[in-house]
C-alpha cells in the first residue's frame, strides 16, 4: 500500500488547480474459491486485484480516475490529468495525514480463508455433496462452494485523514438441482455469509442444509401454477427484505435524491409508510455481510434510522451527494472496486421487528400467497416502480399454508406498498445478497420479519386469480 | 507488465507447461452531463491478466490485475496448490495454431484515440440540450459519453498467439419526465464505432418518444393475449433457451434440448444464426480457448441444427469444436452473438393483426424472474396495450409470465424490421399467439 509520503505528494498535485477536495482510494484484494459441482472439483482458484482511484471535487462536480499501476510516476500523471479539469489557484495544501481509528474495530478475522488448507475444505464440502446425491435419485447436480474476498482498503483525503479497513467477505453456497420423471427441473439453495474468516461458515451443518435444499428442489418439480392478480401477500422474513431494499432502499440513496430521481426527495419528516414500519440501514453490525468499519470515502459506518413509525427520518448519504443535499455523510459510500466511482449504497438494511407472531400473520389470511424466499428484484427510483421475484412460494387458504406454487413476480410502487404493510412479525432475520448499481456489485444484507401486505399485483404462471 | 512470452517461460520452468494466457490493457475517458452541468469526468487505465490450463494432468488457473514479478510468483504458488486437488486436465485440449488467417477481429477506429474530454463534453451537451428542449415535461436528464480502447493479447504453450486492438464509443441517456403526480423515466444506450458516428437527432428522438409516451399511461387489462415483443425483449427471452444448446449441459442431463438435434422443437418461423463476425467493435474472432469462432445455424425453421462444443466436449463426443468454449477460470460452451431471421412484413403491419394484446417494450427483474434452467419466467413489463390493431395506450407496469420453450412454439410471425442490441445481437419484432398478462 502507498505510504503517507506518496499520498501527500499525490493529493497536493491533484489540488494544484483549485479542487476543494481530493481523495485517494487504494485496495488490494485476494479472492479464493473452492467449488464442487458436476461430481468433481470444478474449480479451485486464487486471484488478486489491486489499484488506486483518485477523485477530486469542486462545487458539485467531480473528476475521477483509476489505475492498476501504483507507481509514483503513474499516480502523479493521473493526478495531473484529473487536475487539468480545473483552472483556478490552489485553495488547499495538505500538510499532514493522521489515522482515524474506530473505537471498536468490527469484522475481525480469526481463520483467514486464504490460509485454509484446500484439501480440508474440499473434504468438508464433499460431505454435503455426498449427502445431496444420496438424498434422492432425482438429484442430478449438487454445487457446494466456499469463496472469500479479502479486501484491504486504504483511504487518504484532503481533510488530512486516512483510514484503513479489512473486509473479508466469506460465503458458503449449497445448491441442488433435481429432475423428476417427467423431465421437470427444480432447484433449492442455501447460502450463508459474513465478514470474517472460515470460522463464519465452518460451524454450519452443511449436511442438514443441503438435504433441505434437495427437498425444496424436488418439491419444485411438482409445484402447481401460481395465481395472477391483486392478492394479499405474506412476505417471509430474511430475504423478504428484498421488498424494502427495492421499494424503498434505492430511492432513499442520496445519489437518486440529489439528482431529482427519487420520489422521496424533500419528504424528510413526512409519513411515507405504515405506522408499524421502522426501517434501518446499519453498517455497524459486527461480522455481518454488508458491514464496514469505514466506508469507501473514509467515513465511519453508522446505524442510520431511515424510517421511524412510518415517518421518513434520513437518506443514505455519501460525501459527494451530501454536498448537493447539504447533508452529512452517513458512512454509506461504497464501490465494487477501485474501478468505480463510489456513491451512496446500502449496507445491512432491514425493517425492524414488530409485534405479531408468524402464526398470527398466516392465520389472518383467508386467500393469498406466502412468499418464503426470493431471488432478487429491481427498481426505478424516480417513480418507485419496483419488482421482485419469489423463489419458494405457497398458497394460503383459510389461514393455513397449503401447496407449493411456482415462483411469482411482485410489482408495485414503493410509496404505495410501504403503506399497505398492515402486519409486522417479531421474527426479524437477515440474509446476504449482492446488489448491483452504478458503483458496481457490492455485498449487502437485506432483512425483515414476516410481514403482511394487504394487496399487491402478483404475476403468476396462471392467468387466474383464484386457483 | 511482464510480457506473456516471458510469463509462459517462467511457468514452464516451474513445471507448468500447458497454459493459455490472456492480457488486456484498457483505457477509458467519459463525461457525465447532468441537468445542465458537467457532473463528472472520468479518465482511467487498467490491465488484467488470466492464465488457465494444466499442471501434471490437473486443472489450474489464476487471475490478476497486473502481471509483474510478484503476481507471477503468486500464480506459480497457487497453481502448485491447486494441482493437488483440482479436476483432471487433458493437454490435448490446449488449442493448436490454425492454418490461414483468423477472421472477425473487431473494428478499431483511430478516431477513438487522442480524443479529449472537451469533444466528449461538447457532444454530451449537444445531446442534453436537444433532449431538454424536446418537451417541458422532461425535468431531468443525464447524458454520458464514453470512449473505450483496449489492447488484448493471448498466447498459449502451443504457440497460438493473437494480438489486437479494439475501441468503441458509447452514449447513454437517462431521461425523467413528469405530468402531475405521474413520474416516468427511460434509459437508452447505444454503441458506435466512434463519436463521429453518433446520430444525435435519431438518438434524441427515440429516447424522448419512449419517455414521453409513458406520461400517457393508463391501466392495462389482465388476461391471456397475443403480444408483440420488441427486439430487445425478444432477445432477453431467447438467450436462456440457447444456453440449453450447450453440449456440457446435455452431457450433464441439465438441458431442455437434449435429444432434439434435427427435431422440430419451436415454431417454424424461428431461425437463429450465430454471427460472431459482424465487422463491429464487438466482433468476436476466437473463443476463450483461442479456437476460431464460426458463423453457424443454431435453429432453422424451428429445428435444432447444432449443439455447442468446447474443446472438452468436442473430444468427449468425437465432434469438431464449434468455437464456443467460453468462460474465464472454467470453460463451458457458450455463445457469441446471434441474428434472428426476419420476416416479410413491417412491425406496424403486425400490430394491425392484433385484435387485443400488448406490445412489450421493456422487461425488468430478468436476473431474478427468469429461470434459465426450467424456462419459466414471471417478469415485470412495460409496453402498449393494443386494441383492434391500434396501440391504444402505454401501460407502465404489468407482469408477463409463461415458459420460454412453450412461448417459442407460439411465435406467429417475425417482422421485417430489426434492431441491434448493445452486444451486437440482431432481432426483429416477434408476434406470439398468447401470453399471460397480470395487472
Amino acid at each position: 500500500m502507498i505510504s503517507k509520503k506518496i499520498a501527500l505528494q499525490v493529493l497536493n498535485e491533484s489540488l494544484k488547480t483549485g479542487a476543494e477536495y481530493a481523495e485517494i482510494y487504494q485496495e488490494e484484494t485476494i479472492k479464493k474459491s473452492v467449488v464442487l459441482s458436476y461430481k468433481r472439483v470444478e474449480n479451485v482458484s486464487t486471484g488478486v486485484s489491486s489499484g488506486i482511484a483518485l477523485r477530486l471535487f469542486k462545487g458539485e462536480r467531480q473528476v475521477f480516475g483509476y489505475t492498476s499501476d501504483v507507481s509514483l510516476k503513474s499516480l502523479l500523471k493521473l493526478a495531473d490529468t484529473l487536475s487539468s479539469s480545473f483552472d483556478s489557484e490552489r485553495v488547499i495544501e495538505v500538510k499532514t495525514l493522521k489515522e482515524k481509528k474506530r473505537r471498536k474495530v468490527l469484522n475481525r478475522v480469526e481463520r483467514p480463508f486464504v490460509d485454509e488448507d484446500v484439501g480440508s475444505v474440499i473434504e468438508w464440502l464433499k460431505k454435503a455433496e455426498k449427502a445431496a446425491y444420496e438424498y434422492s435419485e432425482k438429484v442430478i447436480n449438487a454445487t457446494c462452494s466456499v469463496s472469500c474476498s479479502e479486501k484491504r482498503v486504504l483511504v487518504y483525503n484532503s481533510d488530512e485523514i486516512f483510514t484503513k479497513d479489512l473486509r473479508s467477505n466469506i460465503a458458503l453456497g449449497l445448491s441442488v438441482t433435481a429432475k423428476n420423471e417427467n423431465g421437470v427441473f427444480g432447484y433449492g439453495n442455501y447460502g450463508l455469509g459474513g465478514l470474517g474468516g472460515f470460522e463464519k461458515v465452518v460451524a454450519t451443518d452443511i449436511v442438514e442444509e443441503i438435504k433441505k435444499a434437495a427437498q425444496i428442489a424436488i418439491d419444485k418439480t411438482t409445484a402447481k401454477d401460481s395465481p395472477s392478480g391483486n392478492l394479499q401477500v405474506v412476505i417471509g422474513n430474511g430475504f423478504g427484505g428484498t421488498l424494502f431494499h427495492e421499494a424503498c432502499g434505492h430511492p432513499l440513496e442520496a445519489s437518486s435524491v440529489a439528482n431529482h430521481a427519487s420520489r422521496f426527495e424533500g419528504k424528510i419528516g413526512e409519513k411515507i409508510a405504515s405506522d408499524i414500519v421502522t426501517a434501518v440501514d446499519d453498517g455497524t453490525l459486527d461480522g455481518e455481510w454488508g458491514s464496514l468499519n469505514f466506508d469507501d470515502e473514509g467515513e465511519e459506518s453508522t446505524k442510520n434510522v431511515l424510517i421511524e413509525n412510518g415517518i421518513l427520518k434520513n437518506y443514505i448519504i455519501d460525501r459527494f451527494n451530501g454536498r448537493k443535499l447539504n447533508m452529512p455523510s452517513t458512512g454509506s459510500s461504497r464501490r465494487e472496486s477501485y474501478k468505480y466511482i463510489p456513491t451512496s449504497r446500502m449496507t445491512n438494511t432491514y425493517i425492524a421487528a414488530g409485534k405479531s407472531t408468524f402464526d398470527e400473520i398466516i392465520g389472518s389470511v383467508k386467500y393469498g400467497i406466502y412468499c418464503k424466499t426470493f431471488r432478487g428484484g429491481q427498481v426505478q427510483p424516480s417513480n418507485n416502480n419496483f419488482n421482485f421475484s419469489s423463489d419458494e412460494c405457497y398458497m394460503i387458504r383459510d389461514g393455513k399454508i397449503c401447496e407449493m406454487i411456482k415462483p411469482v413476480v411482485l410489482v408495485g410502487y414503493g410509496y404505495e406498498v410501504l403503506n399497505k404493510i398492515d402486519m409486522v412479525g417479531n421474527d426479524l432475520a437477515l440474509a446476504k445478497g449482492m446488489c448491483g448499481a452504478s458503483s458496481g456489485q457490492i455485498p449487502v444484507q437485506v432483512g425483515q420479519p414476516t410481514v403482511r401486505i394487504s394487496n399487491m399485483i402478483v404475476g403468476g404462471t396462471s392467468k387466474e386469480e383464484n386457483i | 507488465m511482464i510480457a506473456l512470452k516471458k510469463a509462459l517461460e517462467v511457468a514452464k520452468s516451474s513445471g507448468i507447461d500447458s497454459l493459455m494466457m490472456f492480457s488486456s490493457v484498457k483505457a477509458e475517458l467519459s463525461v457525465s452531463y447532468l441537468d445542465g452541468v458537467l457532473d463528472c469526468l472520468e479518465s482511467s487505465s487498467d490491465s488484467s491478466f488470466l492464465a488457465r490450463g494444466g499442471m501434471d494432468g490437473k486443472s489450474v488457473n489464476f487471475y490478476s490485475d497486473i502481471l509483474d514479478k510478484s503476481s507471477l510468483e503468486l500464480m506459480i504458488k497457487s497453481m502448485k496448490e491447486q494441482q493437488v486437488y483440482s479436476k483432471p486436465y487433458d493437454n490435448d485440449l490446449l488449442v493448436r495454431p490454425i492454418e490461414g488467417k483468423l477472421k472477425g477481429f473487431p473494428v478499431n477506429s483511430k478516431k477513438n484515440y487522442n480524443v479529449n474530454s472537451k469533444e466528449l463534453s461538447d457532444l454530451a451537451k449537444e445531446i442534453y440540450d436537444k433532449i431538454r428542449a424536446a418537451d417541458d415535461a422532461i425535468y431531468s436528464t443525464n447524458v454520458n459519453v464514453i470512449v473505450q480502447t483496449a489492447a488484448d493479447e493471448c498466447l498459449n504453450s502451443n504457440g497460438v498467439h493473437y494480438k489486437y486492438k479494439s475501441s468503441a464509443a458509447i452514449v447513454t441517456a437517462q431521461v425523467l419526465a413528469k405530468k402531475g403526480e405521474l413520474y416516468v423515466e427511460d434509459y437508452k444506450f447505444k454503441l458506435y464505432k466512434d463519436i463521429t458516428k453518433v446520430e444525435v437527432d435519431k438518438f434524441v428522438k427515440e429516447i424522448c418518444k419512449s419517455t414521453l409516451d409513458k406520461l400517457k399511461a393508463k391501466n392495462g387489462v389482465a388476461g391471456e393475449f397475443a403480444s408483440i415483443f420488441d427486439p430487445s425483449t425478444a432477445l432477453t427471452l431467447l438467450s436462456p433457451v440457447l444456453s440449453h444448446l450447450s453440449m456440457f449441459s446435455i452431457d450433464q442431463n441439465l438441458s431442455l434440448l437434449k435429444d432434439t438435434l434435427d427435431k422440430k422443437v419451436f415454431s417454424d418461423v424461428l431461425t437463429i444464426h450465430e454471427t460472431p463476425h459482424d465487422k463491429t467493435p464487438t466482433s468476436v474472432p476466437f473463443d476463450s480457448e483461442g479456437y476460431p469462432t464460426k458463423e453457424k445455424v443454431l435453429i432453422e425453421n424451428g429445428v435444432v441444427k447444432t449443439y455447442l462444443y468446447d474443446q472438452e466436449m468436442a473430444k468427449k463426443y468425437n465432434h469438431e469444436p464449434t468455437g464456443n468454449g467460453f468462460g474465464s477460470l472454467t470453460i463451458h460452451p457458450g455463445l457469441t452473438k446471434i441474428t434472428i431471421k426476419k420476416g416479410s412484413r413491417k412491425f406496424k403491419e403486425l400490430v394491425k393483426d392484433v385484435k387485443e394484446g400488448y406490445y412489450i417494450t421493456d422487461l425488468s427483474g430478468v436476473h431474478s424472474g427468469l429461470d434459465a434452467l426450467t424456462g419459466n419466467f414471471t417478469l415485470s413489463a412495460e409496453g402498449y396495450y393494443i386494441k383492434d390493431g391500434k396501440m391504444k395506450s402505454y401501460v407502465n407496469q404489468f407482469t408477463v409470465s409463461g415458459n420460454i420453450m412453450n412461448l417459442l412454439n407460439e411465435i406467429k410471425e417475425m417482422s421485417s424490421d430489426t434492431k441491434t442490441s448493445l452486444g451486437g445481437d440482431v432481432s426483429p419484432y416477434m408476434l406470439v399467439n398468447k401470453l399471460i398478462i397480470s395487472c
